[in-house]
This record gives structure tokens, C-alpha cells and sequence, in this order.
């Protein structure tokens, strides 16, 4: 499936699959041990990817953790969100993330435009479909080999 | 957390000022300059955070991970903007810049206060003070020359 634009109608399309995952609980979520900071946040059956996109943690009063942090303080971070349930999540016309969990968000930015090359995360759905987002405002909806 | 509307209060001057001079340096540090209408006032904008995003009002028109031939190119279209508003969200100080026609959105990258790490963003007055946005939770207003990434 060639990536489109997204559309308001997309948008909501792109909604409609993010909000199968609320009410999930994070089974893992961590830091990628092969450099970087990419990060993998396991919700339930699904899997969230982030590769491109910054990302960053909080809570109502705190700033907790964000991309370009020491690794030893993205590693340990990240794993506050284990055993967390997705109370929301929201996709922007941009395709930035902001998954509320009880007590934390987080947030992903995307970072390039429409001459961009790479995705800003991906979602591998229990469907056994996988959405990826980017580059740029395209999007794609994908089944999984 | 950290006083958000104290920074807003500082930054309040800027509203009605005009952007020129948008260029990239150093790979995807943003820089440009805020001017009163007689060109009689100065302050520099210096973006260090690795993800900020220019946005028209449909568009994504350019962001901090494109190529840099993009990057240089598509900059420019914030000049000539007239800033109307900037907008600050806490814990993290996540900031907008609202000209007519397109934003620039900073996303903070760092979250500790750590004065080795470079801020997300600062300003210089035309006094010569520098406004320092980040790292971390934190901002203040220091002396030209006394640390952070345009010290020199």
C-alpha cells in the first residue's frame, strides 16, 4: 500500500486504531538496546515502536525523561510505564503521539517534513496489521508478514 | 514545577515583533532574529533542541531531522513573520511560536537540569542578556559569556 497524506478523514482513521488500545496495560516498555533512543512500549498484545520521533516523559508537575537524556536515565525511566493502563491516547494532524497512562505521558514529536525518509514510529496491531506513521503526514496500513 | 508564567511575562516583549534572517548552522541549530518595526531593537533566537518543527497552517513545512539542503532551504519561510503569541506548557516547557501564517514548535529533549547539557532554546536581548529555555525544567536569564551552548 503506497503511504497518503493525512486527511482529516485519515486522522480519525488513525484514531480509530490507537483507541483499540486503550484500556490496555503496558506489559514492557523499554529502551533499545541497540543504541540510540528508540524505545518499545509493549501494550497488551500490540507494540508500539517509536524510531524517528523524539519522545519525552512526564507527570502533571514532573519532566521525567526525554530522548536525548543519558541512556542510564532513558532506561530506567522508561520502565515506569510497566504494568500502567492506557487511559487515552490521542494522534495529532502530524501524527505526534500523547498516550495517557495512569499517572504518566507520553509524548511523541514528529521531526521532519513532507521530504522526509523514515518513519516517526509504528504500531504492530493485535490485528496483525501494522501502522506506520510517517515520513512526513503520510501514513501507512500494513499486514504483517 | 517550573514558573511558567514567569517565563511567559519575559517573553511577553516579543509579541508584534518581526522574524528575519532564518538560516540553520552547525546542522540543525535554528537562528533567527525578532526586530521591531524601526529595526531599532534586536533579540536572537537560538534553537538547540534536536526536535523542533515549522508548521504552516495546513503543513508540516519543515522539521530539525530533515536534510540539511531542506532545512537551509525551507527556514526562510518564517521571515518576514510577524509573532503574535508564544505559548509554554508545563512540566517540560514545551514551547510554540505563533507567527501569522505558520508556528514553530520546540520539543524539549532533555529533562534534567544538568548544566553540561545544552538548553532547548535561548534568546539574547538587545542588552546583550541571554534567556536560557532548558535543559531540564529550568530557565533564567544569565550574562553574555557566562555558559550555555552561545557562551562565546
Amino acid at each position: 500500500m503506497e503511504p497518503v497524506a493525512l486527511t482529516q478523514a485519515d486522522q480519525r482513521q488513525v484514531q480509530g486504531l490507537l483507541t483499540q488500545l486503550e484500556g490496555a496495560v503496558v506489559r514492557e516498555a523499554r529502551l533499545s538496546p541497540l543504541g540510540g533512543s528508540w524505545i518499545s512500549v509493549e501494550l497488551g498484545r500490540s507494540l508500539l515502536f517509536v524510531n524517528m520521533a523524539a519522545w519525552r516523559l512526564e507527570s502533571d508537575t514532573d519532566f521525567l525523561a526525554a530522548c536525548e537524556d543519558d541512556r542510564e536515565q532513558m532506561g530506567r525511566m522508561i520502565t515506569e510505564l510497566d504494568g500502567r493502563r492506557l487511559e487515552s491516547v490521542e494522534v495529532s494532524r502530524h501524527l505526534d503521539l500523547t498516550l495517557t497512562f495512569e499517572g504518566l505521558r507520553l509524548l511523541l514529536f514528529a521531526c521532519t517534513g513532507p521530504d522526509g525518509d523514515d518513519e516517526h514510529w509504528s504500531l504492530q496491531l493485535a490485528t496483525g496489521e501494522t501502522l506506520f506513521a510517517g515520513p512526513g503526514d503520510s501514513w501507512t496500513l500494513a499486514q504483517s508478514q | 514545577m517550573p514558573d511558567v508564567q514567569g517565563l511567559l511575562a519575559e517573553l511577553y516583549a516579543l509579541r508584534g515583533l518581526t522574524a528575519q534572517g532564518a538560516h540553520v548552522r552547525d546542522g540543525d541549530i535554528l537562528q533567527f532574529s525578532l526586530l521591531d518595526e524601526a529595526w531599532a531593537y534586536r533579540w536572537d533566537v537560538r534553537v538547540y533542541s534536536i526536535a523542533w518543527r515549522i508548521e504552516s497552517e495546513a503543513d508540516v513545512v519543515v522539521g530539525a531531522g530533515d536534510d540539511g539542503d531542506v532545512l537551509r532551504r525551507a527556514v526562510a519561510i518564517v521571515d518576514g513573520k510577524v509573532l503574535g503569541a508564544v505559548q509554554v506548557e508545563a512540566p517540560s516547557l514545551d514551547t510554540t511560536l505563533i507567527f501569522d501564517g505558520c508556528r514553530l514548535r520546540i520539543f524539549p529533549v532533555t529533562a534534567r537540569s544538568d548544566p553540561s547539557r545544552w538548553q532547548q532554546w535561548s534568546l539574547r536581548s538587545p542588552t546583550g542578556r541571554i534567556l536560557d529555555v532548558g535543559p531540564g525544567p529550568s530557565w533564567g536569564w544569565r550574562k553574555r559569556g557566562t555558559g550555555g551552548a552561545d557562551s562565546s
